[in-house]
């Protein structure tokens, strides 16, 4: 008895191995298959027959390879995704198993999105935090006793600092507004979310960084105006 | 059957307009080609894959996962803003292969 899930499972391995391994592509080609045996099967032809010639109407592995090959990214496209894969989404794999019974299953529901931003953004709040209350006043102190400057960039923080919260009400202010006014910012709404975690997350990373070396070469000087 | 380069470069062109007229998945996209060629345009059902692939790479079409009637997933394409200009210039530069090759036929007969 032929069985067609199993002749599609092995019709999708023999596909992988001859390099054409992509989920979305292979799951678009079985669509494809399953429709045109559907289809034959129809018409009065036997499941069996209709598999084997659908397979063979969809052409070898090594043709459909190329194929896909040549319209492989190029330069800029490139970054664009690997940037994208940094923030946390990945391109050409829309979510599938989500929730079916959504319009469109490529919209990642509103409290999906907003719940892995806040999570993604709570390590750099406890960074932020952390630096701002304990390392940037200890810092101030290293370089007074050690008569360095601080460096300018310093005073961003301390001002970004003092107004933390105007910052964080406006940046709630302009989503409320963003969801309220504008009907196309669903199709935004993950990626502008995202993309502002990673760079809040890298900036946070940076500024972090920025005063651990201060003190790494304070330190030294302080040891020397103590003698 | 025609020769395959010619299939090669219609494919674009073919996609787009039958996507101008709505958005549709892959096999019923090659059926209909098929079926308005009269089974001439020589395709492997599988070639048209990777044409939509390029298509979606250029910005022209879009897609979309969504459920069949019978519950299979598919995969659908519409047509986006880009895709229409470039169908408007693929239509302008096939008029004017017509236009030289019909002109060339009469003045043959003449």
């Amino acid at each position: 008895m032929f069985d067609l899930e199993r002749a599609i499972a092995e019709w999708r391995e023999q596909m992988r191995t001859g390099g054409l391994g992509k989920t979305t592509v292979l799951d678009e080609l079985e669509a494809h298959l399953r429709d045109d045996v559907g289809a034959q099967n129809e018409a009065g032809v036997a499941v069996e027959e209709a598999f084997a010639a659908s397979v063979a109407r969809l052409g070898q592995v090594d043709a459909l390879r190329s194929e896909y090959a040549k319209c492989e990214l190029r330069g800029r496209e490139r970054l664009w995704e690997a940037f994208l894969l940094l923030v946390g989404i990945p391109t050409h794999q829309p979510a599938m198993n989500m929730n079916p019974a959504h319009s469109n299953l490529n919209i990642e529901p509103r409290w999906t999105t907003y719940t892995k931003a806040a999570v993604f953004l709570a390590p750099a709040a406890v960074f932020w935090t952390f630096a701002v209350l304990f390392l940037y006043p200890k810092l101030n102190v290293i370089c007074q006793s050690t008569g360095l400057a601080m460096p300018g960039a310093y005073g961003m923080v301390s001002f970004l600092a003092d107004h933390s919260l105007v910052f964080c009400g406006l940046g709630i202010a302009l989503l409320a507004l963003l969801e309220w006014r504008w009907n196309g910012w669903e199709k935004y709404r993950r990626v502008s979310l995202k993309s502002t975690v990673f760079v809040l997350n890298t900036a946070v990373f940076a500024v972090f960084a920025l005063m651990l070396i201060l003190a790494l070469v304070a330190a030294p000087m302080m040891s020397h105006a103590t003698r | 059957m025609i020769r395959k380069e010619l299939v090669a470069a219609s494919a674009e062109p073919l996609i787009l307009s039958l996507l101008a007229r709505g958005e549709s998945y892959g096999y019923a996209i090659i059926q209909e080609i098929k079926t308005r060629s009269g089974n001439r345009m020589g395709w492997t059902d599988g070639m048209l894959y990777p044409v939509l692939h390029r298509l979606e790479r250029k910005g022209q079409i879009k897609s979309r996962w969504a459920e069949a009637e019978n519950g299979r997933k598919r995969k659908y394409y519409f047509l986006k803003k880009d895709g229409k200009k470039a169908l408007e210039e693929h239509d302008e530069h096939w008029a004017m292969v017509h236009a030289a090759l019909s002109g060339l036929r009469k003045e043959r007969y003449v």
